[in-house]
């Protein structure tokens, strides 16, 4: 079970405000890897051979 | 007790708020199946209830910042009481481990609670929507109750009141799954809700508010997501919403004074589809069977107090 994980299956009564704190950074931590995960520039998709066929047989390449 | 909602031994109603408006709005015979008789789908409450606990947090947190307590401590406050509350019979509510991936609603979840609480919380730490005051107050879930015509009043609470860029706005919360492009927000505007809370903040606040800001968080696998939209509303718009009202207003007493509210049959599939539209789709005599086999009463009274 991960830290988060037990914290969350821990009675709330009992959590401290440091047990709050990690709660509320493993958000953080969370969006940041999404945030840099959605900001990451797109790798551009290969053309696929279909398509360069298509041009071929059209005379556009 | 809460008063009742109808007048004596009649289902006429008397007190509307915009939920149960809509219903009738939508379609009379969803208006009885909800509001007349407290049927409700099994699934709904999720919805319902994960809304009421973004709500909560939203509001406790707000407050304690306009008491100027940090934006941290405000935080730690506001996820500890949601946790709490989240906490029933000695087990964590709707914990993600151990919801069925037949859950339409899994994404619904107390992690996912907590992340969309804390993640809009950071974002908005330094709100350009400012929460306006009443009276040293400030306006964060406001009850309002007023009359219409006739001792029928319109009541409800408005989430906040907010001044942006030095125009007043009310300011309405949804959470949802649906990703948050112009197709969702179009379902506001038009729309009853919209209309009935610019009503309600100027009659019953006397604040000229210019329409709502829709301040939508989608909830998906691995993220949360937040976008603003305007609603605006003008003077005559508001003017022909009142006049529409009462219209309404005349019908549901008519059906009242039947006995009989009508199905709306091109109002079963939108917005993903009415929770009824199974009953209705069977004969008259074996609703009442599926309605009690398939979902649950949960009254809804417009006066009951949050």
């Amino acid at each position: 079970m991960s830290d988060l994980s037990e914290l969350f299956a821990r009675d709330p009564v009992g959590l401290s405000d440091q047990d709050i704190d990690k709660i509320v950074a493993r958000m953080r931590e969370a969006q940041a890897q999404f945030e840099l995960g959605v900001k990451a520039p797109k790798t551009p998709k290969a053309t696929s051979k279909k398509t360069v066929d298509l041009l071929k047989d059209l005379g556009l390449t | 007790m809460s008063k009742s909602p109808f007048l004596n031994g009649t289902r006429m109603q008397w007190a509307w708020d915009s939920t149960s408006l809509g219903w009738l709005k939508e379609c009379p015979r969803k208006y009885q199946y909800h509001m007349l008789e407290g049927w409700s789908g099994r699934g709904e409450s999720i919805h319902l209830e994960f809304g009421i606990l973004y709500h909560e947090a939203l509001e406790h947190y707000e407050k304690a910042r306009a008491f100027n307590v940090s934006h941290e401590e405000a935080v730690r406050d506001t996820i500890s009481l949601i946790l709490r509350r989240t906490w029933r019979d000695n087990k964590p509510w709707r914990a993600a481990i151990d919801l069925s991936p037949e859950d339409k609603a899994s994404l619904k979840n107390r992690e996912n609670l907590i992340r969309t609480i804390v993640w809009y919380l950071d974002k908005f730490k330094d709100d350009p929507a400012k929460t306006k005051f009443s009276n040293g107050n400030p306006m964060i879930e406001l009850h309002f109750q007023f009359e219409v015509e006739d001792g029928i009043t319109l009541c409800g609470y408005l989430d906040r009141v907010v001044d942006f860029q030095n125009e007043p706005f009310v300011m309405d919360r949804k959470t949802t799954t649906s990703t948050l492009g112009s197709y969702y927000f179009d379902q506001y505007d038009p729309d009853n809700q919209m209309s009935f809370y610019t009503v309600a903040s100027q009659i019953a606040f006397k604040t000229p508010v210019k329409g709502v800001i829709v301040d939508a968080a989608q909830i998906a696998v691995g993220f949360s997501r937040f976008v603003r939209s305007f609603v605006f509303k003008t003077s005559d718009q508001i003017d022909e919403w009142m006049k529409d009202l009462r219209i309404w207003l005349k019908m549901a007493e008519r059906f009242a004074l039947d006995n009989y509210w009508p199905m709306n049959d091109k109002s079963c599939h939108k917005f993903g589809g009415c929770p009824f539209r199974e009953i209705c789709s069977k004969s008259q005599h074996v609703r009442e069977k599926f309605l009690e086999s398939h979902f649950e009463r949960k009254e809804w009274n417009p006066l009951v107090l949050r």
